[in-house]
């Protein structure tokens, strides 16, 4: 048997379950014991509010003996927390459907489908910042924000660069186009924009491909979003309008300030066809995708297919 | 059977094209006669055409050509790379892909991955 804590609450006791299936404890086991650099002896006295880690405890002494030190310990989430942590998070999360409370956890929330998607938002969240977009503020996207009129503020998410999650797995980085990327959500379908809402589109004209992605659920950039509909991010559409070459490509706004994309099955990164970093998807080297047709806001509700 | 994807797009797939028997056996003939290259390019190319994808060769698990380089990796693994002086290689084959699909790549497409 294996205990999990979850160190995520300040007044209330921390959530905490029995992994009671013994292959489901070694395989967890034997997961961190791969991992023992990532593993902390204890908690840390600066995690802050909200999901701060992650307690591991053999609870047989057959497992003790067969993975004691190598495999118990403390996982620290939070905002710094790596790709892999946040995976290793995830695997143990996924436990708790089977899992059985502990006599220390009875005050806390029980062990179900709301607790769980709960810390799954909080280590979702940990990589992405909220931000301001403002219609007033001149940014090199100005010209945009010109023609709303009124001056407008949304709040929208930038994830932290991630490309590892894209191009780390050969069926991932195939499978997963711009349109996947901008979305951030992986559909291995090689999504098209209106697919998901039934009416794809039908020309690759900045019209007809800004009908099809508002169709999808997209707003265009200062038509805010609620924070219901978080992840709101920043993304940017271009058309290659031909003769010959007829294609459409979508960029997002990082955390980092810069834009970052992913041309087709190929990798994810943060440059443009000059190899600069992107800082501008209007003006960056964009090859033969010679139109912009504009900034635009994806939401959780999106429908991607 | 020889598939051929040329690899160009970002949001729309590639365009996939089989092709027939014989042409496998004249690509594998001018793929023979190239010369080596000193070095295997690292460098992947952005926005715009990538180049040809191609499978289904028996001396090649994968084969990519692009921009006068063709990067192979045998079917023991072994990555290798060859010269294709004056793109000539690629050309035929996007000539042939055309004459073939005319569908898959219509001649003002196949004048842009050529000019």
């Amino acid at each position: 048997m294996l205990q999990v804590t979850v160190d995520v609450f300040s007044g209330r006791p921390n959530p905490s379950w029995v992994v009671a299936d013994e292959a489901e404890a070694r395989s967890l086991l034997r997961e961190f014991s791969r991992e023992r650099p990532l593993m902390a002896a204890a908690p840390t006295q600066d995690g802050g509010l909200g999901l701060r880690g992650l307690q591991i405890e053999p609870l047989s002494d057959e497992l003790d003996k067969d993975f004691g030190q190598a495999a118990a310990g403390y996982l620290r989430l939070g905002p710094q927390a790596t790709g892999r942590e946040r995976e290793l998070a995830e695997r143990v999360l996924a436990s708790m459907d089977q899992g059985l409370p502990t006599a220390a956890s009875a005050e806390a929330l029980p062990l179900e489908t709301p607790l769980q998607e709960f810390l799954a938002q909080q280590l979702e969240v940990g990589s992405r910042v909220s931000a301001t977009d403002s219609s007033g503020i001149a940014a090199p996207e100005a010209e945009e924000a010109a023609a709303v009129g009124p001056a407008v503020t949304c709040m929208i998410e930038l994830g932290a660069f991630n490309p590892g999650f894209w191009n780390n797995d050969p069926t991932t980085r195939a499978r997963n186009n711009c349109y996947n990327y901008a979305s951030n959500k992986r559909t291995n379908t090689f999504a098209q924009p209106g697919k998901g809402c039934g009416r794809m589109y039908t020309a690759i004209t900045c019209a007809e491909m800004t009908r099809a992605s508002l169709c999808d659920g997209l707003h265009r950039r200062f038509d805010c979003f609620p924070d219901s509909e978080k992840p709101r991010y920043l993304v940017a559409l271009v058309v290659a309008p031909g003769p010959g070459f007829v294609d459409f490509h979508w960029y997002r706004k990082q955390k980092e300030g810069f834009w970052g994309h992913k041309p087709g099955g190929t990798a994810a990164r943060n440059t443009d066809n000059s190899g600069r970093v992107i800082m501008d998807p209007s003006t960056c080297d964009r090859g033969p995708y010679t139109l912009f047709c504009g900034y635009f806001y994806t939401c959780r509700s999106q429908r991607i297919a | 059977m020889l598939e051929i994807e040329i690899d160009l797009y970002s949001g729309r797939p590639n365009p996939r094209v089989t092709l027939a028997p014989a042409t496998a056996v004249e690509l594998s003939r001018r793929l023979a006669a190239l010369p080596p290259s000193p070095a295997i390019g690292a460098n992947e190319p952005g926005l715009g055409y990538r180049g040809l994808l191609v499978t289904g060769l028996p001396e090649a698990a994968e084969l990519r050509i692009a921009a006068g380089q063709v990067t192979l990796r045998d079917p023991a693994g072994h990555a290798s790379a060859r010269t294709d002086p004056d793109r000539a290689l690629e050309y035929w084959l996007i000539e042939t892909i055309s004459a073939a699909a005319p569908s898959k790549l219509p001649p003002e497409l196949r004048d842009a991955l050529i000019r």
